[in-house]
């Protein structure tokens, strides 16, 4: 994990807090970064956070990719534009790390990532044909033939 | 710290038989519920009906979506005409809404095409049961489209916006208790049902006009506003309990209605008295005209003290607009940022050419730093006023400058490089016409 981000603030240190994830490892990321996790925040509020934090959901390195995100989003004078397009590098990546994203931000609600992702999750169902999406997510068909040809018919506009 | 409440994917044990690796891999159909509704929400409404063949865990997904938007994206269009493509966007919504179930909170309608549909009837009618929240109807084209009564009776309403509507309330109104947001453009309205539809909206905090009719008298009685932006044609406006206003952007597109009665009471003073904290102010197109009319103060009485950005939209040969700009000016001590747009009359009328030489005097901005000027053709006048803010503003980095058209630019730049600057770190970047 690398925190790249280096704001100038002289003289006093900044705050830490100390991440573990489910297979043991640790991640250090500032208290401003971890603010935007509301679950981090109301813990940094009630000061259950001084010890590390347990987080028993969230794999090292899907944990270090999160400090990354919050740290990143954290830092200030950004301009927009290039915030936007590290996003959208954050989010290329294949689907069972968008999904591990998706649930990371959703246990540390973490509402600008979970939309990113999910946004990206959504981009990637777009346009598809039910075909295409059974072949990217690996979902598997439970209707017969007839099944589905009933189920076309049912909604026909949209496979118009 | 307690883990319950939270929805979690728990990772699987490995497989013991071959056959459950597929399911395994496919962690799209097992995403909490909601997070599958916000996925889904992100696709037209087209590809999210479509998931309902994947598998049978996702046949009615999205029939328990919360939000529904029908717009140009929901139907592939092939060039048809216009009566099968209206025909063609009723049919769907009217499949959709059938087979929904559960709360619709956020309604959206936006398509080119649907025009005199009266078939919005009925689906305000069924979106009235059903705890709406928000409510978008846009009508491209034709004529106003008269709200079905029922909308007014949806008591969950917090956003409401409409576009080519008419307004017509029934007399069993009595408000929308839960609104916080209303957005309304290109509508019809009378006074009484504007009036009466402020003061009974208590939660009401943002307000945006934009082209209506039917009224003209904006008095505007909204206790919790925050942010209020108009542009129409109005005889006038007046706020009252509005002190936390915060952001406000008026527009009068025109200015044969502005009365200029002579001796009467400063619209100036009358618009400020009621907007003690107010933060970002655009005032556009006529609205300084408006804002001239009566006796001008030298300054306002209490100063506002909050407002940090101001845009200004002035012509620079009216006396009376330049007395109300610099009024407003100096009665902002703290503003740090500030664009003016000249818009100079048709036929140029300089009968004065000196109004901002001094004034520096009696103003300064201490926080200023930005400041835009844009449309200056290089007059007298507007010299002066540039000239007046290089003077007045200590802490100023950056001046924009963009002139109206090419012309005399040589001669505007000449002048400018002339001018004294009470910041030295005042960087003055002319920009191309």
């Amino acid at each position: 994990m690398s925190s790249s981000s280096s704001s100038s603030s002289p003289s006093c240190p900044k705050k830490m807090i100390t991440l573990k994830s489910s297979d043991g490892e640790t991640f250090e990321i500032e208290e401003i970064a971890a603010l935007q996790s509301k679950t981090l925040e109301s813990m940094i509020d009630e000061n259950c956070a001084s010890t590390p934090v347990p987080l028993p959901n969230i794999t090292g390195k899907i944990l270090a990719k999160v400090v990354e995100y919050c740290t990143k989003h954290a830092e200030v004078g950004a301009d927009a534009e290039s915030l936007r397009a590290w996003d959208a590098e954050f989010v290329s990546v294949d689907h069972p790390t968008l999904f591990d994203y998706i649930l990371a931000a959703n246990f540390l609600e973490i509402p600008t990532l979970l939309n990113l992702a999910c946004q990206s999750v959504a981009d990637m169902v777009k346009g598809k044909t039910p075909d295409e999406i059974h072949k990217i997510f690996n979902i598997k068909s439970t209707f017969t033939p007839e099944e589905e040809e009933e189920l076309r018919r049912e909604n026909q506009w949209a496979f118009d | 710290m307690s883990n319950d409440g939270r929805i979690l994917q728990q990772r699987r044990e490995p497989p013991k038989s071959p056959c459950q690796t597929e399911i395994e891999l496919d962690r799209f159909s097992s995403l909490p519920g909601h997070i599958i509704d916000q996925i889904l929400s992100q696709l037209s409404i087209r590809d999210a009906v479509r998931t309902s063949v994947l598998s049978t865990k996702w046949r009615f997904k999205w029939a328990t979506l919360p939000n529904l938007v029908f717009d140009n994206h929901c139907i592939s269009l092939t060039s048809q005409d216009q009566a099968v493509i209206k025909s063609k966007l009723v049919s769907i919504i009217d499949h959709v809404l059938l087979l929904h179930t559960g709360p619709v909170y956020k309604f959206r309608l936006s398509h080119r095409e649907l025009v005199g549909v009266t078939d919005i009837d009925r689906w305000i009618l069924h979106l009235s049961r059903s705890l709406i929240r928000e409510f978008v109807l846009e009508i491209w084209k034709g004529q106003r489209y008269k709200l079905h009564s029922c909308l007014f009776s949806c008591q969950n309403l917090t956003h409401l916006e409409l576009f080519n509507c008419l307004v017509r309330p029934p007399s069993t109104f009595h408000g929308f208790n839960n609104l916080k947001s209303l957005d309304l453009q290109h509508i019809t309205m009378g006074q009484d049902v504007f009036e009466h539809l402020i003061t009974s909206c208590p939660l009401l905090e943002r307000l945006t006009l934009m082209n209506f009719d039917g009224f003209s008298h904006l008095n505007i009685d909204a206790p919790g506003l925050l942010f209020f932006d108009i542009g129409g044609v109005f005889d006038d406006v007046s706020f009252k309990n509005t002190f936390q206003l915060a952001l406000v952007s008026i527009g009068l597109y025109a200015k044969d209605k502005i009365s200029k009665r002579p001796g009467c009471s400063s619209n100036l003073l009358k618009f400020f008295a009621h907007l003690p904290h107010i933060r970002r102010l655009e005032i556009q197109s006529y609205f300084l005209k408006y804002l001239a009319v009566g006796d001008v103060p030298s300054k306002l009485p209490s100063p506002c003290v909050d407002l940090g950005y101001l845009s200004l939209r002035i012509n620079f040969d009216d006396w009376e607009e330049n007395k109300a700009a610099l009024c407003l000016l100096r009665s902002s001590p703290n503003l740090q940022e500030l664009e003016i747009l000249a818009r100079p009359e048709e036929v140029p009328t300089e009968s004065f050419v000196s109004f901002w030489e001094g004034e520096h005097w009696s103003c300064m901005f201490d926080q200023l730093r930005l400041v835009k000027v844009s449309g200056i053709s290089g007059t007298r006048l507007e010299l002066g006023f540039i000239s007046f803010l290089l003077l007045a503003s200590p802490a100023l980095e950056r001046m924009t400058l963009k002139p109206a058209s090419a012309n005399g630019q040589l001669l505007m730049l000449k002048e400018l490089l002339r001018f004294r600057r009470a910041s030295v770190r005042a960087e003055i970047v002319y920009l191309d016409p």
